[in-house]
């Protein structure tokens, strides 16, 4: 806004806002009191005279092409017959099956999953019905009769059906704000769905019995289309109907119990709203001890649905000897807009005493120097002498120290050091979960913005190199959109599909969260099908054990053959979610079980699946990770999959998964446990190339400086580089990651811009791997909003990224500039959903925080 | 969806995607055939043409020469409404870059019937642009397109209809039009030529 204000007075510009109630006054939608000073408006400011002008005229143009024309034309009679005859020859079968094969096969896919999808409403309809029975036996006994033969029928289901419909009645008692018909009818929808699901596949002769239909149920049974017949998930979470209120403390405190209340295992709930609420608070709290009795699982999610933020009032921490409890020297003021205590640490960065000894400094300075070992981001650190480790709240301790002193955030002069140096890690849970937070009208945690796993969220088109290169690169520039006299050059480099890793074996060690917050449907329907995916790609060759973990872990199944892991979905069934969850023991299991079951020649991986936040044992995410990269050293590899967007804790996962070289994803609803979950998945458990890391190395005489935009935890310090004991991230095959460059190029230098490194095993071989090439200065970088499509693309989800994160730069950052590239790119990808859901991103951050 | 039934009900599949809800007439999803297409676009095309290059019979080879080329690649397009016009405009653009003073031979046919008012042209090619920007835009958003300004239903009807809420139809509509405005301005076109 403010920008747009200034810019009124200098370029005759009008703000967004006034340009939306111009367009809805042409439309003939404006408010009867609007009218006149809109009227007014014109008159008195050229710039919105003009406006108006010109979306009338797009408004006439568009009535016109929406039409048809007044005066149609034709193409000359004998053209027309010889054009028909060439396009019509097409039209016969056996051209047919040549040139629109690919389009035909397009529509029949369309055509059968439609009456699949009908097949299967028809189903759940029928189940809808026959479930309730039971409930309307005491209301509708006339009713239930007719239907008898059905519930017989149905006997199989009976526990399910009971458990359903407790759920229902609980959910009756925790929602009083839903209306009664408008909850039935969302019970009614989820439910048909999961028990479908589970009699489909866990009790499929009982199933055939059941119902006619049944077969067409199970032959259906892609997930991905039922989802569409689920509510979304989150209309099902008891939080939804608090409308908590931020400010007052004793609403909050009420609401918090209440969802506390929805769990099994409860935590004394006195002190958290506390912190929660006023997140400045969060230094007083620590340094008094209250957060003993914080409880991380009710926190997990947004509780309150105010829509005023909670702005902190900057502050800061100065000192230049350490005075006992604080052990940092100094702290970055923060401005944080509804955080959840959750995950504390962009602004305020937090490291405990424990951290300190892990990562084997004696002070804050050592610790900072200490670059590899430690977890990154930003200069500024705040530590806590906090007696015990196991009394800080695992989110605040969301540890960030930065490579060597520099700020990751800002540029760093190619003439002190000319080297840049990163893990080249891939994935795009940051994206996903900053998705679902603006979808929910709400602006994402900043510190849980990772803008790697932004512009690494797309597919680009990048060449696939032969399997003689080993891995391709590409690299584009254009003009910087933001920034003067920068340019934004992408580097993206691809591995080629390769069938060869998939010979190796697998040793797998599942640890599967059952704690009591699992038992939502959603969360269990999503978890079964993230674990049907899991089994299905699963080989004779292969072991797998599963491990069940609440307050403790348990032992499920040992070294089961990976062509007999179906019976893991049997488990799974019958193992009940309750109590808390105890991570650390858990890890400590699994790492065990995977040791015990470890194969040199195989890949050993422990994969954790969980909702939420972990609330017993030592739940401080550095020293998990310390756990993971512990493992990592043994050649066991650390994988995560977050169950649901709304209560997972991402700084634990994140850092898991990064110091064990692994895989972080989410699977928030059954549907998204899909092929595309099924590649990332598999890709995961048979990597292309593993510890890539990739360096480049600028040319001073060329570059005046630069800055590697996101990757802020996986700096490397440049010795890193060919030092192959330093664990680095995994490529799967066929698999393109993507960095983004912001580049000083100076016009009056001299030479290249310099040369990227890239370092790898290949997996194929078990050789390191290093190619170099070239990354050329390009006088004539084009302009942003002319660059090529996959540079606006990657630009642009940057942007946004940096734009949630609230750093140095997103100040700069001004979204109506970036409109016509978002059109653009809306067009350009008209058919990749990910590209529309970043336009709709945009859209919701604009609509969010107008500018 | 529906609520809970009762005996005698039958179940009834509820529209489980935008694509189920009855689209207006002008937003059509990716047409049968090759030929289908044509006919629809036949006259939108020749007039897109005509705009650029103010000559029938140019305006008419372009056409049939852009549907010989997505002929051959028709398996392949996404979207071809979408193809055929930006090919189009792309043939008729260098049609004008590599012959910018050819002259039909026959000069009388030409100015009796090719020639129309310079300014009708221009409107041609503008209408053109649109229905190509149009053409590339997600279906649901052409969709919402039609229904304001095709079928000029309110946005409180169009609410009812998509199901989206009031205020982000109109939301959405604003952008579309600025970004269509955009597209035209990029295009080269002055939207306010009128």
């Amino acid at each position: 806004m403010n920008y747009d204000e200034k810019d009124s007075e200098t370029k005759g510009k009008i703000s967004a806002e006034l340009e939306a109630r111009i367009v809805a006054w042409i439309s003939g939608e404006a408010p009867a009191g609007e009218v006149a000073e809109l009227e007014r408006l014109t008159a008195e400011n050229p710039g919105v005279a003009a406006f108006k002008k010109q979306i009338e005229a797009t408004r006439k143009l568009v009535e016109e092409a929406v039409s048809p024309d007044p005066v149609p034309l034709r193409l000359s009679s004998e053209r027309r017959t010889e054009l028909l005859r060439a396009l019509g020859r097409q039209e016969g079968p056996a051209a047919d099956a040549v040139a629109s094969l690919a389009a035909l096969r397009r529509r029949q896919r369309i055509e059968h999953q439609w009456f699949l999808a009908a097949a299967a409403c028809l189903v759940l309809g029928l189940f809808v019905s026959a479930m309730f029975i039971p409930s309307f036996q005491r209301v509708h006994s006339a009713s239930a009769q007719k239907r008898a033969p059905y519930v017989m029928g149905m006997e199989v289901r009976q526990e399910k059906l009971q458990k359903a419909e407790r759920l229902a009645r609980e959910e009756k008692n925790e929602s009083a704000t839903y209306s009664g018909e408008g909850r039935d009818r969302e019970v009614v929808i989820q439910m048909p769905a999961l028990a479908a699901d589970e009699v489909a596949e866990a009790n499929p002769p009982q199933a055939d019995q059941a119902a006619p239909e049944e077969p067409v149920a199970r032959g259906y049974g892609s997930p991905r289309m039922e989802a569409k017949l689920l509510p979304a998930p989150t209309a099902f979470s008891p939080q939804l109907t608090l409308s908590a209120v931020a400010g007052n403390k004793k609403e909050f405190d009420e609401s918090i119990q209440r969802r506390a209340a929805g769990y099994v295992e409860r935590f004394g709930t006195a002190a958290a709203p506390e912190s929660a609420g006023h997140g400045g608070v969060v230094a007083g709290s620590l340094a008094t001890g209250e957060e003993a009795s914080l409880s991380p699982a009710p926190m997990n999610a947004p509780e309150s649905r105010s829509e005023a933020p909670i702005v902190l009032s900057p502050f800061s921490v100065d000192a230049t000897e350490d005075k006992g409890s604080y052990r940092a020297n100094s702290t970055l003021a923060g401005t944080r807009v509804r955080t959840d205590l959750k995950s504390v640490s962009s602004g305020i960065n937090v490291v405990s005493a424990q951290f300190l000894k892990d990562a084997g400094a004696k002070n804050a300075q050592d610790l900072l120097s200490d670059t590899p070992k430690t977890e990154g981001a930003g200069p500024n650190v705040m530590l806590f002498g906090t007696g015990s480790p196991g009394e800080v709240p695992p989110s605040a301790v969301a540890a960030a120290l930065a490579p060597a002193g520099a700020s990751t955030q800002e540029e760093t002069s190619a003439s002190r050091e000319p080297v840049s140096t990163f893990s080249l890690h891939v994935s795009d849970v940051s994206f996903r979960l900053a998705q679902e937070a603006l979808a929910r009208g709400e602006l994402p945690d900043p510190a849980g913005i990772r803008p790697e796993e932004f512009y690494n969220a797309f597919s680009y088109g990048d060449p696939e190199p032969s399997m003689e290169e080993k891995i391709s690169c590409r690299t584009e520039q254009s003009a910087d959109p933001v920034m003067q006299q920068r340019n934004l050059v992408r580097i993206a480099m691809r591995v080629p599909a390769t069938g060869r890793g998939a010979a190796e074996p697998l040793r797998l060690t599942v640890l599967l969260d059952t704690s009591g917050s699992m038992e939502r449907e959603d969360r269990a329907a999503a978890v079964q099908s993230a674990m049907k995916v899991l089994v299905s790609l699963l080989g004779p060759a292969d072991r797998v054990t599963l491990i069940g973990f609440a307050r403790r872990p348990r032992l499920l199944a040992d070294r089961l053959p990976g062509d007999q892991a179906g019976r893991l979905l049997e488990i799974l069934a019958h193992t009940p979610a309750e109590g808390g969850t105890n991570l650390e023991e858990a890890i400590k299991l699994g790492r065990e079980v995977a040791l015990r079951q470890y194969l040199a020649q195989a890949q050993n991986r422990v994969v954790l699946l969980t909702d939420g936040a972990a609330n017993l044992g030592d739940a401080d995410p550095a020293h998990l990770a310390t756990l993971a990269e512990a493992m990592r050293q043994q050649g066991i590899a650390f994988d995560a999959c977050g169950v649901g967007t709304d209560g997972i804790d991402d700084s634990v996962l994140e850092a898991l998964t990064r110091k064990g070289s692994g895989r972080y994803y989410v699977v928030d609803t059954p549907e998204s446990a899909n092929a595309g979950f099924a590649r990332q998945l598999a890709g995961a458990f048979h990597p292309a190339a593993e510890n890539v890391k990739v360096q480049v190395r600028f040319n001073p005489a060329r570059v005046g400086a630069y800055r590697l935009i996101g990757f802020e935890h996986h700096r490397l310090s440049k010795e890193d580089f060919r030092n192959d004991k330093v664990a680095a991230a995994a490529l799967a095959g066929g698999e393109a990651a993507v960095a983004l460059y912001d580049v000083e190029v100076l016009p009056q230098g001299d030479g290249e811009l310099g040369e990227v490194y890239v370092r790898f095993r290949d997996t194929a071989g078990g050789a390191m791997v290093e190619r170099s090439w070239t990354l050329a200065y390009d006088a004539h970088a084009p302009a942003f909003d002319r660059a090529s499509p996959s540079m606006q693309l990657a630009g642009t989800a940057a942007l946004l990224a940096e734009k949630l994160q609230g750093g140095p730069r997103a100040g700069a950052i001004h979204l109506a500039q970036l409109a016509p590239v978002v059109n653009a790119l809306r067009g350009r990808y008209a058919h990749e959903a990910r590209v529309q859901e970043l336009a709709a991103m945009y859209e919701q951050m604009r609509r969010i925080r107008p500018e | 969806m529906e609520p809970l039934m009762f005996e005698g009900e039958q179940p009834r599949p509820s529209p489980a995607s935008i694509s189920e809800v009855p689209r207006p007439e002008g937003a059509q999803p990716r047409p049968r055939s090759i030929v289908a297409l044509f006919q629809s676009e036949e006259s939108a095309l020749l007039h897109f043409a005509l705009g650029i290059v103010g000559q029938r019979a140019v305006a008419e080879e372009l056409v049939q020469e852009g549907f010989l080329r997505l002929q051959k690649v028709w398996g392949q397009v996404d979207n071809p409404r979408g193809w055929i016009y930006r090919s189009i405009r792309n043939l008729a653009l260098n049609h004008l870059r590599d012959r910018p003073r050819e002259t039909p031979l026959d000069e009388e046919r030409a100015s009796a019937e090719e020639s129309l008012p310079r300014d009708l042209l221009g409107r041609s090619e503008a209408v053109g642009t649109v229905r190509m920007l149009l053409a590339e835009m997600p279906e649901e958003d052409r969709n919402l397109i039609t229904l304001k300004y095709h079928e000029n239903l309110k946005y409180q009807e169009i609410s009812r209809r998509t199901g989206l809420s009031v205020g982000n139809v109109g939301f959405r509509l604003h952008h579309l039009l600025k970004g269509l405005l955009d597209g035209l301005q990029r295009a080269g076109i002055e939207g306010s030529q009128g």
